[in-house]
């Protein structure tokens, strides 16, 4: 615009949108900041670990099994003789695509029929969410077990069995954030206005939902990490000789006793993702939180 | 002058009550049973205190709020029944501005979104080009500069922000500004400059205005005709300066003798109320005004008082101005 | 002169400390408030009034404000280098506040008559049942219906005004010296302002309580207040008797305000307003504060910031065009109004 020039004559400070203001309050938490570039680091290893990682995947060295960690084998091999660091990195992409997926898939449905329900309410509010009360009475990772056992397993059917059950989380958080939104000033403001149904949910009603929505995307994204691997070490998610981290867990298990590491890296391996994502989602609540000005 | 531009009869607004006994519905009556004409290029005050209904009964006239019964009557078009779809093409007639300038702003929008949103909704603009420069001539309309466009609500101040809204208003180019408390959130010395804009606006654009205000002073300064408010209807409707020279309801008389006066030196007789206004869940029977009225009689008690027309314009609803009760009394 | 005076406040600095620079919400305000009398500080939103009240208090604790100059005398003590300890005991008994919003100021789940005893018992040694005593005795003062009764409600079931009369009780129960009201009617409808304001005059009339009145409605402090003092922008602009200030008002803020409120009976003629915003408080001007918005500035307001000057016997302004005595505009106007 041509007004450009004078802004920066005019306004002594820059102008200050929603999300660069939210970028500053997240700087100010460091947990949060570390969080983030450790998933970062994990995105980028996700996209090109395998060109990276000194041993393939399934490379069999019958000389070299179970060993412990060293300069060779930074992770130590599985019974195989497999190099547990090049599995583990690699297996990244696998956890980070199912996450990626189902919590997507779950968000977007979720949304969608949180948006309706909250806005139209009646009858559709009462079906949507007494759908979602269903799901809920279910202990998570049950519902996955059922949904596996009904289409079988593999990693597809997993992502789709957490998308399931992430999606009413989504769905109830949506719908709050739509009613209290509903009668705000300003939807009433829009409506006087002239504005369409259709228009007020996707131009002032989602906006004022998406801080929630990303908060609630990486704390699912943690969880459903941790569920896809919960499922894979029940045999039920990936199968071998998938590296993927439940499922390495779930080899290293019979070998506890005698090698401890082939558990307890890519234990580590979960937890630390879990964690990162935990911590990036509370950060982002508070940075997101209009209320925690400064 | 003398043209209608808008009707309201008996508008009724309720609400139903949570938590009412079994099978018997109870309600909240916020408005009941309202009547007034407004003129075109007059402006309409309402005045009242806290919970009297007035900001009801001015989104019930833009159908924000769906009257319980009753008519809207908008340049001879009877709106009361239509549906949000058919409110649409209505709404480049009616415009409201609201009360607190901070909520009705949508905090995630720039103030060129804000005011583009109601031109692009009518689709009121030709290319891009014209759009932006309709809403910088809004902008400046209403006392603001190109500059402030790229910024969000939250970097102005109140009085601003009441511009702002008023722009977003005025971007459809309407016949009837309905203004709720606008003025109220604001500093006195920015309270004047916002009033003092609309006074120019309405005389530049031809506006007609209903104003609803709980603030005396801010209603006589602005409006041609007023009508005051208790508890769900009107008490007294007529000429601002008939009602302020010679206020006949005894509210209205309270009302007035308890606004405060910027000089010490006044000496005035003040007319204390006793009490507050009862809940319109169950007000009074009657005469709703009867449980703190000084010159309340018997019949206050029972009977709710009829329209009475004391002068040219100016009605009162009160028994005081029965003729019959008036006999009664001297006989 | 000073004798009389039950509160003194001298020179009082309270910054806020933020991430990106300090706001001086209140920058070297002096006021006096006579004992038995109500002074009004008068100012719009960001004056720096309620600032002043907090700090008098001593209630800014948990904010990121502190003082950081002056002196605030009650009878001759400082209330600035007391420990908390000392001024907690110094709250509600010897000073006492009454806020804006009177529902958020009651605890919602304390029946009406507990809060007050639960008031009393902090700060005097009598048996609880004395105590309740007391306090009916306190709530019947401020005039509200059925007492008994309503010592056993919770805030909720009251109205507005009823609660601002509850707050009134529990502020006066211990029969402090000074009562500080910040805006205690603002939220009020007209009718019951009018009741409150009554309610305070007969109070004040009746235990000696001196007030301190926070407004920005010059319409109630002509009605209940003695003496104003009219702040802008963290300092005191014009202060002094308030028969004085309001047929003399000489500092060009106040005769804006004064302008700018629509009179009942004026018929809608133009009103004055001020021009212009008040300043960011991080980018505060040079000079006068109010000469950007001023209609008689001139470039030394815009350099050098005035001193008081003597308007009047007990009537001072912050503004060169009052140097030689004169009010501000005098020469173009009538004394402005």
């Amino acid at each position: 615009m041509k007004n450009k020039k004078k802004v920066q004559m005019e306004g002594q400070e820059k102008i200050k949108t929603p999300v660069s203001e939210m970028i500053r309050k997240f700087k100010k938490q460091k947990t949060a900041v570390v969080a983030l570039c450790f998933i970062i680091f994990l995105i980028f290893l996700a996209f090109f670990g395998n060109r990276l990682v000194p041993y393939g995947i399934n490379e069999y060295d019958y000389n070299a099994i179970l060993q412990r960690p060293s300069l060779k084998h930074l992770f130590g091999t599985d019974e195989f003789g497999r190099d547990l660091f090049s599995r583990i990195i690699c297996g990244t992409r696998i956890s980070l695509a199912v996450g990626f997926g189902a919590v997507t898939v779950g968000a977007v449905c979720g949304t969608i029929l949180g948006l309706l329900a909250g806005y139209y309410g009646g009858i559709l509010d009462s079906i949507i969410m007494r759908i979602c009360d269903v799901l809920f009475a279910f202990p998570g990772i049950i519902l996955a077990i059922a949904i596996v056992a009904i289409l079988g397993s593999g990693m597809t059917n997993v992502v789709i069995a957490v998308a399931v059950f992430s999606t009413p989380t989504f769905a109830r958080l949506v719908r709050s954030k739509t009613l209290s939104l509903k009668n705000s000033v300003f939807v009433m403001a829009a409506r006087n206005i002239g504005v369409s149904d259709a228009r007020i949910l996707f131009r002032h009603i989602l906006p004022g939902a998406i801080p929630d929505i990303i908060v609630q995307y990486t704390m699912s994204f943690g969880s459903s990490i941790l569920t896809a691997s919960s499922l894979s070490f029940l045999g039920m998610g990936a199968q071998p000789p998938t590296p993927e981290w439940g499922l390495l867990l779930s080899n290293g298990r019979n070998y506890m006793a005698s090698a401890m590491y082939v558990t307890i890296f890519p234990g580590l391996a979960i937890f630390l993702t879990v964690l990162s994502f935990n911590l990036l989602g509370d950060g982002l609540r508070d940075a997101l939180d209009p209320k925690l000005s400064d | 002058m003398g043209e209608t531009l808008l009707k309201v009869e008996d508008m009724k607004i309720y609400y139903p009550v949570a938590g009412a006994g079994f099978g018997k519905k109870e309600y909240v009556k916020a408005v009941d049973g309202v009547s007034f004409e407004v003129q075109k290029g007059e402006v309409f005050g309402i005045v009242g205190e806290s919970g009297c209904g007035k900001s009801t009964l001015g989104r019930g006239i833009c159908k924000l709020e769906q009257p319980t019964s009753g008519k809207v009557i908008l340049d001879g078009e009877d709106i009361t029944g239509y549906s949000n779809k058919q409110m649409r093409p209505i709404r480049k007639k009616v415009q409201m501005v609201f009360q607190d300038p901070y909520a009705s702003l949508n905090p995630r929008m720039s103030v060129f979104d804000i005011i583009a949103e109601p031109l692009i909704v009518h689709k009121l603009y030709k290319d891009k080009a014209d759009l932006e420069k309709k809403v910088l001539d809004l902008l400046k309309r209403v006392g603001l500069d190109d500059y402030h466009a790229n910024r969000y609500p939250h970097e102005f101040s109140g009085g601003q922000r009441q511009r702002i809204g008023i722009a977003r208003a005025l971007a459809v180019e309407p016949q009837l500004i309905i203004a709720d408390e606008p003025v109220s959130a604001l500093d006195v010395s920015i309270q004047a400059q916002v009033l003092n804009l609309m006074n120019e606006l309405k005389k530049d654009l031809n506006l007609t205005y209903i104003f609803v205000a709980h603030d005396l002073s801010v209603v006589e300064y602005i409006s041609d005709r007023l009508g005051v408010m208790y508890l769900g209807n009107f008490v007294e409707v007529g000429d601002k300066s008939k009602i302020y020279k010679n206020p006949m309801h005894p509210y209205t008389q309270a009302l007035l003798s308890a606004v405060p006066v910027p000089d010490p030196t006044a000496k005035r007789e003040r007319i204390l109320l006793e009490g507050s206004i009862p809940s319109a869940h169950k007000p009074p029977t009657g005469c709703k005004f009867h449980t703190r009225c000084p010159k309340c009689m018997e019949c206050c008690k029972t009977q709710a008082p009829e329209r009475y027309e004391v002068d040219d314009g100016h009605y009162v609803y009160c028994h005081l101005y029965d003729d019959k009760i008036k006999k009664q009394k001297e006989g | 002169m000073a004798a009389d005076n039950v509160l003194e406040i001298k020179n009082l600095h309270t910054y806020f400390y933020m991430d990106d620079g300090v706001v001086k919400a209140v920058d070297g305000v002096d006021v006096e408030l006579r004992r038995g009398k109500t002074l009004g500080i008068v100012g719009e939103s960001g004056s720096g009034k309620s600032v002043t009240s907090l700090s008098v208090m001593g209630l800014l604790t948990g904010t990121k404000g502190k003082i950081a100059e002056g002196e605030i005398l009650l009878d001759g003590q400082d209330l600035v280098k007391l420990s908390e300890e000392e001024k907690r005991k110094i709250r509600g008994n010897r000073i006492s506040m009454i806020f804006q919003e009177p529902m958020t100021s009651l605890n919602p789940v304390m029946k009406i008559g507990a809060q007050i005893v639960e008031c009393v018992l902090q700060h005097e040694n009598i048996s609880k049942k004395e105590a309740y005593k007391k306090a009916e005795e306190m709530l019947r003062m401020t005039g509200v219906p059925r007492v008994e009764h309503m010592m056993k409600e919770y805030p909720f079931q009251l109205s507005g005004g009823q609660r601002q009369r509850v707050m009134i009780a529990m502020a006066l129960v211990c029969k402090p010296e000074i009562l500080i009201a910040d805006e205690p009617t603002t939220a009020l409808d007209v009718t019951i302002q009018a009741q409150i304001l009554d309610l305070m005059n007969q109070l004040k009339k009746e235990t000696g309580t001196s007030i301190l009145f926070i407004t920005h409605d010059l319409g109630v402090v002509a009605e209940i207040c003695d003496d104003v003092a009219v702040m802008y922008c963290g300092r005191v602009v014009e202060k002094g008797d308030v028969k004085s200030i309001f047929a003399k008002p000489s500092h060009p803020y106040t005769q804006g305000l004064l302008n700018s409120i629509p009179h009942l009976g004026d018929d809608g003629k133009e009103l004055q307003s001020i021009p212009g915003n008040v300043p960011n408080p991080k980018y505060m001007p040079e000079g006068c504060k109010f000469a950007a918005r001023c209609p008689y500035a001139s470039d030394r307001c815009r350099k050098e910031e005035p001193p008081f000057f003597s308007v009047d016997e007990n009537h001072i302004s912050r503004c060169w065009l009052c140097e030689d005595g004169k009010a501000a505009g005098a020469g173009k106007e009538e004394g402005g109004i």
